[in-house]
């Protein structure tokens, strides 16, 4: 984790994305944090530090989109960007229409990625 | 200025395995939802979401190395990190590919799976069941499984893809193998019994005493990419039951309830009456399935 920049978490069950995804962010100039799933985010102390949430959205247990309701339950505006495995347009418009910032498909590019959470991050 | 050099972790193993089901649920659903199952769309949805993981973790990591490559001074120590997670990402691609190349070596009759015209005929299951045990025989020999059969005669006759069922028993017949591979303490039998059922359908059960499975399973092993064995694909009763569901059938599992084991049943529905008709005619010439006393192994 880096002291410099606003805190961007990632939620994978993938352990692959848990440890390159922070890197990457951590080489953008921002902090990082990775958790293993929905669970252990909504479990943490520092929810009201993270700026910006990277969310897988098939994870087993709570899916992504359950727990952007419960952060937006729990009073918490932190915008999150989806990533997904599955790429059908009609499926990111949903996740824009319940309130995602973004919906990226795997596999990632740096610049989608880095545009996405630096356009997150003007929304708050 | 980015944080740079930092504490350099074990880099972790594949868990590609749980992975797989969660994902594969989801396209299970998505499946269901659509009401009609299909076999090769759903197979290459599974393989491409498969990839996407690994090749997902090439992008990123790659890109990571080449930033902090490129960083002044340059990262050497986060730079070599991250090749590293790469070349684990590529071995976890590999891996896919690998026992895809298994799984569609191990019979030449899968390749009729990705066939979208193939024959569909009368068939009569005794014979579809007689014709697994056969091709399964060395199998289940080298198993120790002895196969007992309890078939119907007379049995109408049903409409379908003679290599895809077929596929289907030699799948249900394979995993019950697998299942009792483990059993030492009782007698490794094979109960694989067909009857005709009230509603005009036929049905077929496999029934092994082997370690079966929890009740919490028994939807679970119909997901693709679901698998309890070491170096199972997981696809094989997920494809099977898309094989049933587009022969108007079901299949379904269950643990034994009067010991271990677990049985596997599929009905089918029976050629429509014009057609039994056609066919009642060499109804007497049936084979009288003398074949089952052979092959009781």
């Amino acid at each position: 984790m880096s002291d410099a920049g606003p805190l961007v978490a990632v939620v994978d069950d993938d352990v692959s994305v848990r440890e390159s995804l922070p890197d990457l962010i951590c080489e953008f100039g921002f902090s990082a944090r990775a958790f293993e799933s929905a669970a252990e985010l909504l479990a943490c102390d520092s929810l009201g530090e993270i700026r910006c949430l990277i969310v897988d959205v098939e994870m087993p247990g709570m899916s992504g989109l359950e727990l952007l309701h419960k952060v937006k339950h729990r009073g918490y505006a932190i915008p999150i960007v989806f990533i997904s495995g599955r790429g059908s347009e009609a499926f990111r418009r949903r996740l824009m229409e319940e309130g995602a910032a973004e919906c990226l498909f795997k596999p990632l590019t740096s610049e989608a990625l880095l545009d996405a959470i630096e356009a997150a991050l003007r929304t708050t | 200025m980015p944080a740079g050099a930092k504490v350099s972790r074990p880099i972790q193993p594949s868990t590609s395995r749980c992975r797989l089901v969660s994902s594969a649920a989801l396209i299970a659903e998505s499946g269901a939802q659509r009401g009609r199952s299909n076999t090769p769309r759903l197979v290459s949805a599974c393989i491409a979401h498969e990839l996407n993981q690994p090749l997902s973790g090439i992008m990123t990591n790659a890109s990571t190395c080449l930033r902090m490559l490129n960083a002044d001074p340059p990262n050497i120590e986060g730079a070599r990190e991250t090749a590293l997670r790469t070349l684990r990402d590529v071995n976890r691609a590999s891996e896919i590919i690998s026992r895809l190349r298994t799984l569609f070596a191990q019979s030449e009759a899968a390749e009729s799976l990705v066939r979208s015209e193939s024959p569909v005929e009368p068939l009569d299951l005794n014979q579809l069941v007689l014709d697994a045990i056969s091709l399964s025989q060395s199998d289940l020999r080298t198993g120790g499984v002895t196969v007992t059969f309890d078939l119907t005669n007379n049995l109408p006759y049903l409409t379908g893809d003679r290599i895809q069922l077929q596929q289907v028993l030699l799948n249900l017949i394979r995993n019950a193998n697998d299942a009792m591979s483990g059993v030492h303490d009782r007698t490794r039998t094979l109960t694989i019994a067909t009857s005709h059922e009230e509603d005009d359908h036929v049905r077929v059960s496999v029934q092994d005493v082997g370690v079966g499975f929890a009740d919490e399973e028994v939807d679970k092993v119909f997901r693709p990419f679901y698998t309890t064995k070491a170096h199972g694909m997981g696809i094989g009763l997920s494809v099977s039951r898309s094989i049933i569901e587009n022969h108007r059938g079901r299949l379904w599992g269950m643990a034994n309830t009067d010991g271990p084991g677990a049985t596997f049943c599929l009905v089918i529905p029976c050629t429509p009456t014009k057609i039994s008709q056609q066919r009642s005619d060499d109804a007497s010439c049936r084979p009288p399935y003398a074949l089952a006393v052979e092959v009781g192994l």
